[in-house]
């Protein structure tokens, strides 16, 4: 059990107090609830490069010195872009803790004057080498893209991934990045999250001394998102330099924390999660159809995605490989035993055990809960919901998930053989 | 602290005073078979992290049959004590529990992860997979399939076929020239005996340390560690091998074409030292000034400075020989031919120039400062026991860390940068569209080879 106090400024921040003092070490973790899913046709990837800059220091803090500040005094830290959130992170020896609010503080309230073209310049290389690397230069590279594509209407922007567009990050100007500071990066729209060993008095003092002063802004109100799916069952064959087929499917889910989210966690670790699980077990072990098979749950907040990938065995087609699978799925129809039950509920008590060992982890799942549902306490109760989960409905839920009409796939063949 | 001056948001703000940071007591013991219990106390969740380590990895390969250190590990898991995987993975997961195993170049390792309340039942699963593993043949021959496959399909990595080409130029026909993993025809010689005498060789209690770390109390951990391998008849360790570097042709630039690439990958670096070198904590130094860090001078430069890569880093891999010391990154085409000539620049002023004593001391309370945060949990603190136990490093290494690292100086830094950094001496690859890049290679002025990405050698233009 976690004791997690909530509290906010008058300008709007969250902040989310939880202290642990086994070592002395301090996560600090800020979710701005900002994400792929605000950007537009056009200037989609802009979230990510977003988040580049943010590293590109602020009035007091100078190019790349947020990273030197925490380094030198033995912290790590990072950020990254996801469709509703981004988040900017840093654990570090607990007596610093005042170093690590000071820097998220100066960029959260002082990052405008310190923009420079050359700066946006840098970060768009940069970032166009990440996409290569990522997307475009490594094989199957662009799964998820082409997946996201067939799963939405083009309007709606889980449509296209964080990286987004080469063109489009090319396009970026320097009045996008303001406006876009402007709009989201307000202390209004975020959520600071602060765990491991520090005095409550004395954290509380430091956050108010540092970001108190910084004014809340109003952010735009979102559209309301409609997520209107693409062509029901739609499918792409993609001929790529690759030795294997690869097998991507993308099932529709409800967003996350509704029940039917919850059980699609359950499914995954039914299906994909170790050899007694029923697809690793049938297709890996049993058939040897495929080389490998897993399935995972998305944490995204409009609607919710389960993705499946999948390698057939040398020799066996793609079509031959979604028949199998398909075969397993729909056995689910006889019932899952009370002894598979709880084994999945172990191994999903487990997972929940890990993500909140470490402080980072810890500190960005507090982070999480408060952006998404506004209530941290619910880091607690998550496991219970496992627990509450009946396997009838489980089984009817799983019917509808595993349809065809609630699925997109993408398969990729080899071009040529080698 | 005052809001009318605002002295304190120009300037970074000053530490508190550091809490005092120990490790928790660490028991080490040897049983009269010869393994060596190490069990501690530790860290902030309901979970034991049990690992089993042998000390012979791919290393240990004979020629010929590279990649059975890798089979026979990965087969235990497979089955054990007459009981299929599937049924040994269903029963660990009713307990909260898992169990992976795997080989890297020095060891070959058996990881348990379970609920704290159950260690005494998943111990004794352990113990199966640990000593009388089925080595099916059924589950061989699916195995080797597998990674065959694997062999096959990293061969669309650019990253990896970089990597792979890189060890082969830098160690020629030493074992660490060739993967870890074997080739095909290797995999296809591993028979269900050569498994089966791979373990009984060096699967054995005096080749053995058992690291027992978690929230359960660390006698209990020992008790529960010791009960499960009573009984474990001590037999002999087979032959210690020792890895030579063969004579490689060093200076050559070798191009491995991959046509339609739109990014190069590039390795630069030549054989490094052993993990037991004197010199380890001046080399975690210097190579953190170099390249280990987000601000070490190699990101700086192709990252920060020119916008040519999403990253680049050094490091050395220490094994128990000498590993390699490599430069990685990747970068646009047209920037391949500067991107090598800075790496190869960066490397040799750091090898023949002074380092400045600001970034030395980043570099050290960097290292230093972030070492609790690797022991922070059960699994971390496993992850440096482990170390201790394979190098056989001394019983303070892990508490006088910290010390360690803060007393490296300017001299010791410049002296094994001297040592051990040889820019003429590197092996470059460059993996990425050959027919692109040939030009600005070739005014790099150093002798090009070129190949086929099967590392089929092509004419020369």
């Amino acid at each position: 059990m976690l004791e997690i106090e909530r509290y906010s400024l008058p300008n709007g921040l969250s902040v989310c107090l939880n202290r642990d003092q086994t070592a002395p070490l301090v996560a600090v973790n800020l979710w701005y609830h900002v994400g792929s899913k605000d950007e537009v046709p056009g200037k989609t990837g802009f979230a990510h490069l977003f988040e580049h800059m943010l590293f590109s220091g602020s009035l007091h803090v100078g190019n790349n010195e947020h990273f030197r500040y925490i380094q030198s005094v033995g912290g790590n830290l990072n950020g990254s872009t996801f469709f509703d959130r981004t988040n900017y992170y840093e654990t570090l020896p607990s007596h610093y803790l005042a170093l690590a609010l000071w820097l998220e503080s100066d960029r959260m309230g002082w990052f405008v004057p310190a923009l420079t073209q050359e700066k946006l310049d840098v970060q768009k290389n940069v970032v166009k080498e990440e996409r290569r690397l990522r997307y475009d230069n490594a094989p199957y590279g662009t799964w998820l893209e082409e997946l996201l594509a067939l799963a939405y209407r083009h309007d709606f922007p889980y449509s296209w991934p964080t990286i987004g567009s080469m063109d489009d990050i090319e396009a970026a100007t320097l009045d996008d990045v303001r406006e876009f500071f402007l709009d989201w990066y307000g202390p209004q729209n975020a959520v600071l999250t602060i765990a491991g060993d520090f005095d409550f008095g004395e954290a509380r003092e430091l956050v108010e001394a540092y970001f108190a002063e910084i004014p809340g802004r109003q952010s735009p109100s979102r559209p309301s998102f409609d997520p209107a799916r693409g062509e029901p069952d739609a499918r792409k064959i993609i001929r790529a330099n690759v030795h294997s087929p690869r097998l991507f499917r993308l099932y529709h889910l409800p967003p996350m924390g509704d029940a039917g989210w919850i059980g699609a966690e359950f499914l995954a670790t039914l299906f994909a999660s170790g050899k007694s699980s029923r697809l690793v077990r049938s297709l890996t072990l049993e058939s040897r159809i495929a080389q490998d098979v897993g399935l995972f749950v998305l944490p995204t907040e409009v609607t919710g995605m389960l993705l499946l990938t999948s390698t057939p065995r040398d020799g066996v087609t793609l079509d031959e490989l979604e028949d199998a699978i398909d075969e397993e799925l729909r056995r689910v129809g006889d019932g899952i035993s009370r002894d598979e039950e709880r084994r999945v509920q172990s191994q999903l008590r487990v997972d929940h055990a890990r993500q909140i060992e470490s402080l980072e982890s810890r500190a960005d799942a507090i982070g999480l809960m408060q952006t998404f549902f506004g209530d941290p306490d619910l880091i607690n109760l998550w496991p219970e919901r496992y627990d509450a989960l009946d396997a009838d409905e489980l089984v009817g839920l799983a019917q509808r998930i595993f349809s065809p009409g609630n699925r997109v796939t993408v398969g990729f063949e080899p071009e040529q053989k080698r | 602290m005052t809001g009318t001056t605002k002295s304190w948001r120009t300037t970074a703000p000053e530490p508190r005073t550091a809490r005092p940071w120990d490790l928790p007591e660490i028991s080490v013991v040897t049983l009269e078979s010869g393994i060596r219990i190490v069990s501690a106390s530790h860290g902030a969740a309901p979970i034991d992290a049990v690992r089993v380590v042998v000390r012979a990895g791919s290393d240990h390969d004979p020629e010929g049959l590279e990649g059975l250190a890798g089979m026979t590990a990965s087969l235990l898991d497979e089955g054990a004590g007459g009981q299929s995987g599937a049924d040994l993975d269903h029963q660990l997961g009713l307990l909260g529990a898992s169990i992976d195993a795997g080989a890297d170049w020095d060891s070959s390792q058996i990881h348990l992860d379970v609920l704290a309340e159950n260690l005494d039942p998943a111990m004794t699963i352990l113990r199966q997979v640990t000593c009388e593993p089925n080595f099916d043949p059924d589950d061989l021959e699916r195995v080797r399939e597998e990674r065959i496959t694997m062999i096959h399909q990293s061969l669309d990595d650019p990253a990896h076929v970089a990597s792979r080409f890189f060890s082969r130029f830098v160690y020629g026909p030493g074992r660490y020239g060739t993967p870890a993993i074997g080739t095909e025809g290797s995999l296809r010689s591993i028979g269900r005996e050569t498994l089966e005498e791979f373990h009984a060789d060096y699967y054995v209690p005096a080749n053995i340390s058992v690291v027992a770390v978690g929230a359960s109390a660390g006698e209990r951990l020992h008790q529960a560690t010791e009960r499960a391998f009573a009984g474990w008849k001590p037999s002999t360790t087979g032959p210690a091998v020792s890895l030579q570097p063969g004579p490689v042709p060093s200076g050559f630039i070798h191009v491995i074409d991959r046509p339609g690439s739109v990014q190069s990958e590039i390795r630069v670096g030549h054989p490094g030292v052993s993990r037991r070198t004197e010199d380890y904590f001046p080399l975690l130094v210097m190579n953190g000034i170099l390249g280990d860090a987000f601000n070490s001078r190699i990101m700086i430069n192709l990252r920060e400075r020119h916008g040519w890569t999403y990253g680049a880093q050094s490091s050395f891999l220490f094994r128990r020989h000498a590993g390699p010391f490599v430069v990685s990154t990747a970068v646009r085409n047209d920037v391949t031919a500067p991107a090598v000539s800075e790496l190869l620049s960066e490397i040799g002023t750091m090898r023949n120039s002074q380092v400045s004593p600001e970034e030395l001391e980043h570099a050290k309370s960097y290292i230093a400062g972030s070492f609790p945060s690797t022991v922070e949990t059960a699994g971390g603190l496993a992850v440096q026991l482990q170390e201790v136990e394979l190098y056989e490093l001394p019983r303070d290494f892990l508490r006088t860390y910290r010390e360690r690292i803060m007393e490296v100086t300017r001299e010791d830094v410049e002296r094994v940068a001297r040592k051990y950094l040889d820019p003429d001496g590197s092996v470059i690859v460059i993996v990425g569209a050959g027919s692109e890049l040939a030009e600005a290679v070739k005014q790099l002025g150093r002798p090009v080879r070129n190949y086929q990405l099967d590392g089929t050698p092509l004419e020369e233009s």
